[in-house]
Parts: structure tokens; sequence; C-alpha cells
């Protein structure tokens, strides 16, 4: 999956650059995140670009946060489209994920 | 404000834009186009008009904050919409004049529409005349259903035997919809529920390995009786939720990503026949939830527009559900609220019950909805999961109520047990809407007594009956001008929207020359009905002939089957026995049979087995036709209705809900021979019992006799000769001389099997009314005085008088009239 990485202080910003999330791209992030999940304990998942979640992005963001949990580090995600928001709502992931609107906040909550 | 669109000059204006339409859409003048091009130029036109006043109304509502009601059905059996809208909107006589100009019969311009075909029969009717009823009424009332690509097949007929063929109505576009895209909305399917826990640490069912599908809504405007008032029936088309399945894709299976697209757009394709429902099949339940999902997620959408949090959703939004088919309402409701908006169970649920009505349809046990819980586990699995825990919160209260009774609670499970368990859809319904509603008096008493009795006397309050009705725009104004014309010059334009104003007609019933009028009237139908078989059949049918018709889906409880026996009876009394009939008579028929519902096939075989005969025989030449006209639908019930002299309601009593053609016969100035059922005997007691041929067991007796197992069908088939003789001649081939043996199943249904609709009890009876009416029939200005009085009392059978109802006893809906207009009022002769 296409993907833009930034350091901002000692959080790890990465912005998915595709417009869907799903079974094409979905393992690709998943691997970025378990690379990620070891040295990087502060991550931040920037979605804006993304228009479409399915069920196998969802999966892969919810293989995710065990991985980072364990590591000791942190996901937030951020700036989530509402068809996307939507879905996360259906499905109650939105529990599971700490999401967050802006960038800002997200970067924001890690400092408090 | 708009302007009124009936201003003279409307006409110029009317004109004009049907010419730019012309030019716009097809590059050539009005003059240049033919046939469907005319139709749509025209229909274009007509929409430009509809869609600003659409928008007036929604803001209209918007502003006064009104609350809505919408209609939740699988169902809307539209029909034709352009001779309704210009109706409607006051347009039909500049219409008229625009083609005659072109020296065009607008008649023929208004043929060229495809019919919307997108229910079985009276339910879906039904629907579509309540949303006409609730726009002129002014009233905040929505349609939600699904934009099918193919309607009900469209039947032809193959030497006697239904053929069904694709009704793909959609292929050249319909002008009536508007595309909104934008206003999408996604709703996912299958998966499994993972227990996780959330960030806090508590249970969170989270919904996994879902697909999704998308819904787009098609708006098609319904425009109220004088142009004040449009709302919109939104109809959803699922649509995939990505262009292209991208892990096919990726790996190069171009076709397979394709193919995968096609399937989700499979949900919306083609309306299931009814009697197949039943089926379990599973791209049937996911169509049922979609609309539900589609149908709440615009409307939550629309609410938390103009509020907060949801204690007022009931007092801003009622939800009504057509049958049970669009009962996973419920749980869907209750699933966004405390998955979504996090609201504590109790407070949900008391928002659902509050917001639900739930009408029911049928007493048939058969048609009486049941999902298997392996399928909604595998299509819906976090609404199993909230049904589970509704039934779980339900039985403890019903516990309460009921100690000790285990056998009760059983029966009032929503989930039935056996191999495999099954979720009862009307049970849910029931559990989830404050109010349970039959469709005639009758039939609420039933649905009381025999249907669901622990419910009611658990909640007895929640029961109550509204009789259905019939919108007289189309089915008196639009089909039949002759009769409506004469009316108008009677009492007064005002029936239109008051139906209570034809008992204005009782003291002309008795009046000479009105009585020959209204007889001239009905020629003039019959005339059109007699082009019309010539037309279609190559059969010359005499309109001066008493007109018997029966027409509505094919089904044994119905009872064509009855019918048909008569004709027999009849053709054997003139050919035997020399009887001639007091009258001449032709027989019309018109139905569909669910494709897969064999028994209901056979009877159009047989109806086309008599009428080959019949038709043939010099013997009754003059005497008796039997005609049964094709692939019917709302235009063609539009063309049949207006022309009966009789229209026959002869379903077993206890069996039809309450029938609503019954309602446009006597509209129309038919007489009704019928039996003691659904909405019979509230027309039989509105227009006179002596005005109506009523005959055959009532519904008690059925029931009496079916506890008792009384009923020994032998005994007619062995004792009554002209029953004897009757089913000898079916036995003998006399109707089935090339297929010998095809019609033995009926002579075996009707005796070895039990006649489990009660023919034979009935047929002497029957046969003793049709010989009254014939009587009756022969004295002309007393059938016409009958007739009119008819017409005169129907008022109560309008879909006004049954929306108002809904909107008093269920929804509290208020009219939303446009400032200084006023909404036409039933002069308090309902209610």
């Amino acid at each position: 999956v296409e993907s833009h990485q930034e350091q901002v202080g000692d959080v790890t910003v990465i912005e998915l650059l595709s417009e869907y999330l799903d079974a094409g791209n979905s393992g690709d992030l998943k691997n970025i995140l378990a690379d990620l999940a070891g040295d990087h304990r502060k991550l931040v998942l920037d979605l804006n670009r993304v228009t479409f979640v399915d069920s196998s992005g969802c999966g892969a963001l919810i293989a995710a946060l065990p991985r980072v949990h364990s590591a000791g580090g942190e996901l937030k995600l951020c700036c989530i489209n509402p068809p996307v928001r939507t879905l996360f709502d259906i499905v109650r992931m939105q529990r599971i994920l700490d999401i967050h609107k802006t960038r800002d906040d997200a970067l924001a909550a890690f400092a408090r | 404000v708009l302007a009124d669109p009936t201003t003279p000059r409307s006409r110029a204006e009317l004109a004009d834009d049907a010419r730019t339409h012309a030019r716009h859409a097809f590059a050539h003048s009005l003059e240049e186009l033919a046939g469907s091009e005319l139709w749509r130029a025209l229909a274009l036109s007509v929409r430009d008009r509809l869609v600003d006043r659409m928008v007036a109304t929604s803001d209209r509502y918007a502003r006064a904050r009104a609350k809505r009601v919408a209609y939740f059905s699988m169902e809307f059996l539209i029909g034709r919409s352009l001779r309704n809208n210009l109706l409607n909107l006051g347009l039909l006589d500049e219409a008229r004049d625009l083609f005659a100009g072109l020296r065009l019969r607008l008649d023929d311009v208004l043929d060229q529409e495809p019919d919307a075909a997108l229910g079985n029969g009276g339910l879906g009717r039904l629907a579509a005349c309540f949303l006409d009823s609730l726009a002129t009424l002014d009233m905040p009332g929505y349609g939600y259903g699904i934009n099918y690509e193919y309607g009900l097949f469209r039947q032809e007929i193959d030497n006697g035997a239904q053929r069904e063929k694709p009704d793909n109505w959609l292929t050249y576009g319909t002008p009536w919809q508007i595309h909104r895209p934008s206003e999408a909305v996604q709703v996912p399917v299958y998966g499994r529920i993972e227990h996780a826990r959330d960030r806090a640490g508590n249970y969170n069912p989270t919904w996994l390995d879902w697909k999704v599908l998308v819904g787009i809504p098609h708006d098609m405007p319904v425009v109220g009786y004088g142009g004040r008032t449009v709302n919109y029936l939104r109809l959803f088309a699922a649509r995939s939720a990505n262009e292209l399945d991208m892990e096919f894709f990726n790996t190069g299976d171009y076709v397979k990503a394709v193919e995968r697209e096609i399937l989700s757009e499979t949900v919306t394709k083609v309306l299931y026949p009814s009697d197949t429902i039943a089926a379990g099949r599973e791209l049937r339940l996911i169509q049922e939830y979609f609309l539900v999902a589609c149908g709440l997620r615009d409307i939550i959408r629309r609410y938390l527009r103009g509020y907060t949090g949801f204690e007022q959703f009931p007092d801003v939004v009622a939800v009504q559900l057509n049958d049970t088919h669009p009962t996973l309402a419920v749980p869907e409701l209750m699933r966004y609220l405390i998955d979504e908006a996090d609201l504590p169970w109790e407070k949900a649920w008391d928002v659902v019950q509050r917001t639900f009505g739930f009408t029911n349809h049928t007493l048939m046990p058969e048609a009486l909805e049941k999902w298997p819980v392996p399928l909604l586990e595998r299509v819906l699995p976090r609404h199993l999961q909230i049904i589970y825990e509704i039934n779980r919160r339900f039985l403890e209260e019903a516990g309460r109520a009921f100690p000790n009774d285990g056998e009760r609670l059983r029966r009032l499970s929503l989930v039935e047990e056996g191999e495999p368990k099954q979720v009862r859809m009307a049970h849910l319904a029931i559990v989830g809407s404050h109010s349970v509603n039959g469709v005639a008096r009758l039939h609420s008493e039933l649905v009381k007594t025999s249907l669901v009795p622990d419910f009611f006397a658990l909640w007895p309050k929640k029961f109550n009956n509204k009789t259905n009705g019939v919108t007289q725009r189309r089915w008196l104004l639009g089909a039949n001008p002759a009769l409506a014309d004469l009316l108008t010059r009677t009492v007064g334009p005002g029936w239109v929207t008051d139906l209570s104003l034809l008992r204005g007609l009782e003291p002309v019933a008795a009046d000479a020359t009105f009585r020959d009028e209204f007889l001239r009237s009905k020629r003039s139908n019959q005339e059109r009905l007699a082009r019309l078989a010539r037309d279609v059949l190559r059969l010359t049918v005499d309109p001066a002939a008493l007109f018997d018709v029966q027409i509505k889906r094919i089904h044994e409880y119905k009872r064509q089957l009855l019918n048909v026996l008569h004709i027999i009876h009849r053709y054997l009394e003139l050919t035997e026995d020399g009887k001639e009939p007091a009258a001449p008579r032709v027989w019309v028929f018109a139905g569909k049979a669910a494709p897969g519902y064999w028994a209901a096939k056979q009877i159009i075989r047989l109806i086309h087995g008599v009428a080959r005969v019949v038709n043939a025989d010099p013997k009754v030449r003059g005497l008796m036709k039997v005609v049964f006209l094709p692939d019917y639908r709302v235009s063609l019930a539009e063309v049949i209705i207006p022309a009966a002299d009789l229209s026959e309601q002869i379903s077993t009593a206890g069996t039809e809900a309450s029938g609503t053609s019954n309602m446009k016969f006597a509209m129309n100035g038919a007489l009704t021979v019928g039996t003691l059922d659904g909405a019979n005997i509230e027309i039989r007691e509105a227009v006179g019992p002596e005005n109506f041929f009523v005959f055959g067991l009532t519904a008690e007796q059925i029931q009496d006799l079916k506890r008792r197992g009384a009923y020994n069908p032998f005994e007619y088939a062995r004792g009554r000769p002209l029953v004897r003789r009757v089913l000898d001649a079916l036995k003998a081939d006399r109707f089935s001389a090339d297929h010998p043996g095809l019609f033995a199943w009926v002579v075996r249904a009707l005796t070895e099997d039990g006649d489990r609709y009660f023919h034979l009890a009935d047929l002497e009876p029957y046969i003793d009314v049709q010989q009254q009416a014939d009587r009756v029939y022969t004295d002309r200005p007393e059938w016409a005085r009958r007739a009119v009085l008819n017409v005169a009392r129907v008022g109560d059978f309008s879909s006004d008088r049954t929306i108002r109802e809904y909107a008093r006893d269920i929804w509290d809906l208020k009219p939303v009239p446009p400032d200084g207009a006023i909404t036409p009022s039933d002069n308090g002769q309902s209610g």
C-alpha cells in the first residue's frame, strides 16, 4: 500500500495514500504496522485519503492493535472520512480504535 | 409559493416545455416524435413541475418541523404514473389539447408507459394508494422500498398455460426517478461476531468479515390532488461498494472482479413473486434487510440534522411496517441505538417501540414469515444476537404476566424450536411495535382471536383495525372518466377529495334520467373492454352482456375455481337441459399465478380449457363467453374494473384479509357477489345488504366445521346432483379433450383431498345467488338503482379515510398544508 511516513517529535505518522483499504492492500498495511510496532511506540494512522474500507481493511487494523500494544506502543487513528466512520460505527470498531478528528488532535492526545 | 399549475398560461407552458424536451432529449420537433418518445417528452415536462413542487413541499415540512411517517414496504404496485400526475396537477385537459393539436389521442400516448410493477397484488397496491392519499391530505408521508430492476413477471399464455417472461421495466430508464448517489448508504451483511473488548475493557461484540452493499436512493415524486403537496417514494438500488474487487483485480482476474460487482447488484434485481417468499431464500432475506437498513439510516441522518439525542425520535418519526417483510427494522434500529448511538438497552427499546407500527396482512399460517436461525446467523450475525436479547427480555415480561405457563411462553417466543430453529417475524414485529393492526374488521378480530391470541391476551390495547381503502383519484377519476364526469355534474367536484360526498347520489338513484346516464357510462366502458378483448385475444365480446369479473392473483383461497365450477354448471344447464339464462353473460378473468404454485397455474389452464369449449360451442353463442385477459397489472385493471357489472369476491370466509378490488368495483358501480369475508362484510353494510349478493358459509361456520372435522365434501360430490354433474363433466374430460386426465386433479382436490377451501359446500348457494343476480339484471332500472347506491355509499372505502385513521390513531401525524390552503376534510363522515 502506498503510504507516507513522517516523524513529529516522538510520534510516527503514517498517511495512507490509497483511496481504498481493502483485500488488495490490507495485508501491506498489516506488515507496515507490525514493522513499526517494535521501534516506534507512538503511531498515528492518518486515513484522510481513504474513502472505502472493507472488512479485511478493518481486520488489518484490529489485528495490528495487539501487536502495537504488546510492544508497549499505542495506535491512534485520525481524519476518518464519513463513509468509513459510518462503517466503523456499524461494526463497533469505534469502541476498539482510538479515533481522533484531526492529526493535531491525535498528536495532542499523545502529549496529554 | 409556486404558481398554480392550472393558470390560463399553463396550456401554452406545457406545450412549450414538451417541445423543449422533444428537442433536447431526442433532437426532434414534437411533430416528428412517435409513440414512446412523445410520451417521454410529455412526462419530462410533468416531471419538471413535480420536482419544483417536491422541493417546495420539503421546505414547508422542514419549516414546520413536522412529524413524518415512513411507510416501509417491500412492494409498491404503482402502475403507470403520467395520467395520475396530470390529473393531480390539474393538467389533463391541457395535455389532451396539446396532442389534439398534433391530431393524436392523449390516451394512445399514455398507453406507451410501462407499468411500474413493483409488487404482487393488494399489499403493494395498497401502499401506492396510501402514498396518493398522504400527498392529497398534505401529510408528510414517504414510501421506502426497493428499486427492483425486474418487476413482477410478465404473463404470457401459451396454449392455455401461463408462461413467465421478465419485466425489465427500467430498460429505457424512467423519467419518474431522481437518482441521488450523494445520499448513498452503506449496508454490511454476512460475517461473524467476535466477542472482543473495547478500550475500557468492556464486552464489545465486533462484527467482522462482512461484505458491504451500497444503497442508492431513487426518488419518485408523489403528487397529491391539486398539486399543492408532492411527497416522494424513496426506492433503493444496490450497488457494489467499490467499483471492482481489488483482490481479484490485483491478481489479474479482471473478469472475476466484475463478476463480484454484479453479485452485489443482484440484491435489488428482482421482485420475488409471492408464495415463493417462504422458501427461505437468502437473497430475499438480504433484500428485506437492505430495505430497512437503507431506510432507517436515511431517516436517522435527516433526524440528526435537526435534533440531538434520540428521546424525541418517536415524536418526529413514525415508521409503519407493511406486513412482516420489513420487520428487521426492529433489530436494526435497536442495533443502531445501542451500538452506534450508545443508548442503554431500556432507553433504546422504548424508542423502538414508540417508533414502529405493524400491519398484518394475512391469516394464512403458511404465509407467516419465519427465517431459519442458521441463515440469520450467517447473514446478520449481530442482529441475531439482538433478536435473542429482545426475546429473553420479552419472555421474562410474558412470564410475569403468565406465571407457570410454559406452553404459552413457547407459543409466544420469537424463536420457534425445531430443526432448524426459526425466528417468527410476526412475533418480532408485534413485540417491537406500539400498534398492531389488521386491514378489515373481521380480519382484525381473527388476528386477535385466532392468529396471535396469546399476544392479544398480553397486550390487548396494542391491537386495532384499519380497514383498507383505495384512492378514488386513480380508480374512479382516472380510470372511469365517463362515470366521474357524471358524478361531478351531479354532486359537484368535491368527491375527488371527499368520497363521502357521493352520498349526494342517493336521491337520484331513483331518477330514470340519471340511471340511464349511469348505464350509458357503463356501456361505454364495456365497449372499451370489448375492444381490448378483440385486440388482445381476437375474441368478440357482446358489450350488452352482463360483465361478470374476477381479477386478482390466482390462489386457491380466492376461489377462481368456484367461479369456474359455476360456469361449467351454467354451460351444462344450457347445453343439456336447454335452460337459457335470463341474461347473456361474459365472464372476465385476469390474474397471475406465482411461478412455483402448481395448483394456481392449473387453475389458469382450467379457465382456458373451459373458455375454449364454451366460446366455440354454437349452442351457447350469444349467451356465454369466457375471457382470460393475460398479464394482469394495474393499467389492465383500470380498463376492466369500470366495465364490470358483477364483482366476484368469493374467497373462503376467514381467508382474505381485506381485499381492495372489492372496493374499486363498488366505487365503479358494480354489484358484488361475495362471501362474508374481509372487507366484503363492511362493504355490504355500507351499501345495504339488499344491494349486495351474499352467499356461502361464514368464517365462524367454517371454523366450527374445521374444529369438529365435520366437513365431508363427498356429501356434496355424491349427494347433490348439480354438484355431481359438474364434477362428472370434469372427470369426463369435457374441457380437456386434447389432454385426457388434465383436470382430474380438480376432482381429487375437491373430494379425496378434503376440499380445503370449501368449494363444494358453497357451490349451490353460489349458483342460487348468481340466478338472483340474473333476475335483478334483467330489470335494468332496478339494477342501475342498486349500482348507483353502491357508488353513493362507498365513501368509507377511500384510502383518504384509512390514512386519516392511521394518522390519528397510530402515527400522530398532522397535515401540513401550504399557508392559506385548506387540506381536504372528510366532513366528519368517517372515523
